[in-house]
């Protein structure tokens, strides 16, 4: 009996030793990285991407975020739900990684269609159609002109000119150096006044955002 | 010894069941704690020697609760594998095997090491002494085991 609780006191002992470091290390990674974000705040808000919101509080919540990712489509309707509430109170940065195959393809539409005005539909559609253009190894990227030509008023032939614009090729870019330098790996990533979202959940971004506006 | 069982061959032996038991174990969990919390991205030979060691915590640990003297059987193939992948890695580490050698195609390449602790402390390194200590235990245990009989 003796050896078997040893057996089992040790087990038990390094399984929270184990969640007791954890927690530890999650809580100063998520230290530091608030004070470098800080630090690299200008890189979250560059005048080159895309915003919306009137800001009446001051409170900024950045998105990394990829066309081609699933749990980025996943968590759309989440972040569409923040902004119905929230729209007067905050300001939406769009920022882009792609990390896929077709995500620059994909973000070129998205930019585009900035000139048209209909980021939003565009944005919708990218997400609503992604297990059709973005099936993993069999990807139809050019599906998605097809799927875009139901938005009304969308003019496709100047989207697909707007599309060639090297002003997009370099706004990826930048975004992409950012995302390095501020150690954003995946998407969608999150920032509410440069605080990472930890976890992907409507109730933290949710709170998150409120500790924000009621502080 | 601590240990007490009327089934063993020997009580004594089971001492090394118990710490390879422990070097299994530590290496389980730090191993999930370098991809799961410090988000280190495993590659693919990490990933082999993975799968060598973490079954080892759950032979051990059932082994000395049930205690029977078979254990030796169903573990030591485990870490002679695991052994020999650790071994392969480390060559790659210091560059002893060229890197274009390795079966590494796709995410991390195995010859990157994350971390370095004392600079010559890598997390490959860590395997290698885990399986060694393991390795040694158990030809221990099986002298021992022999040696009684």
């Amino acid at each position: 009996m003796q050896n078997k609780k040893l057996v089992l006191g040790s087990l038990i002992g390094f399984i929270i030793l184990f969640i007791g470091l954890a927690i530890f290390y999650k809580d100063s990674e998520a230290k530091k990285d608030e004070k470098t974000v800080l630090g690299k705040s200008d890189l979250l808000q560059r005048e080159h991407s895309i915003k919306f919101g009137e800001n009446k509080k001051n409170i900024s919540v950045v998105e990394f975020v990829d066309p081609e990712c699933e749990s980025c489509a996943l968590f759309h309707p989440i972040l569409r739900k923040l902004y119905k509430e929230y729209h007067e109170d905050i300001l939406l940065v769009v920022k882009y990684i792609p990390n896929h195959k077709n995500s620059e393809f994909a973000i070129k539409i998205l930019e585009a269609s900035r000139e048209q005005n209909k980021y939003e539909e565009v944005l919708d559609i990218i997400f609503e159609k992604q297990a059709l253009w973005a099936q993993h190894n069999n990807e139809k990227p050019e599906l998605l002109w097809e799927f875009l030509s139901i938005i009304p008023d969308l003019d496709i032939n100047k989207l697909k000119e707007d599309f060639k614009n090297p002003k997009i090729d370099k706004l990826i870019d930048m975004d992409k150096k950012d995302s390095q330098q501020l150690d954003v790996r995946g998407t969608p990533t999150i920032f509410v006044n440069g605080k990472r979202l930890v976890s992907l959940s409507q109730k933290d971004l949710f709170d998150l955002v409120e500790s924000e506006i009621y502080k | 010894m601590f240990f007490n069982s009327s089934k063993r061959s020997n009580f004594s032996s089971l001492t090394f069941i118990f710490l390879s038991f422990l070097t299994s174990l530590i290496a389980t969990l730090g191993s999930l704690f370098f991809s799961e919390i410090m988000n280190f991205i495993p590659c693919s030979l990490c990933w082999y020697q993975r799968i060598f060691m973490y079954p080892l915590v759950l032979l051990f640990l059932i082994n000395l609760l049930y205690p029977d003297d078979k254990i030796f059987k169903y573990s030591f193939p485990l870490v002679i594998f695991g052994l020999l992948i650790s071994v392969y890695h480390n060559l790659l580490i210091y560059k002893v095997i060229p890197e274009n050698l390795s079966p590494c195609v796709q995410g991390v390449p195995c010859s990157v090491d994350y971390l370095n602790w004392f600079g010559f402390i890598t997390i490959p390194l860590l395997s290698f002494f885990a399986y060694t200590i393991i390795f040694i235990l158990l030809i221990l245990f099986k002298r021992k085991s022999v040696d009684a009989k």
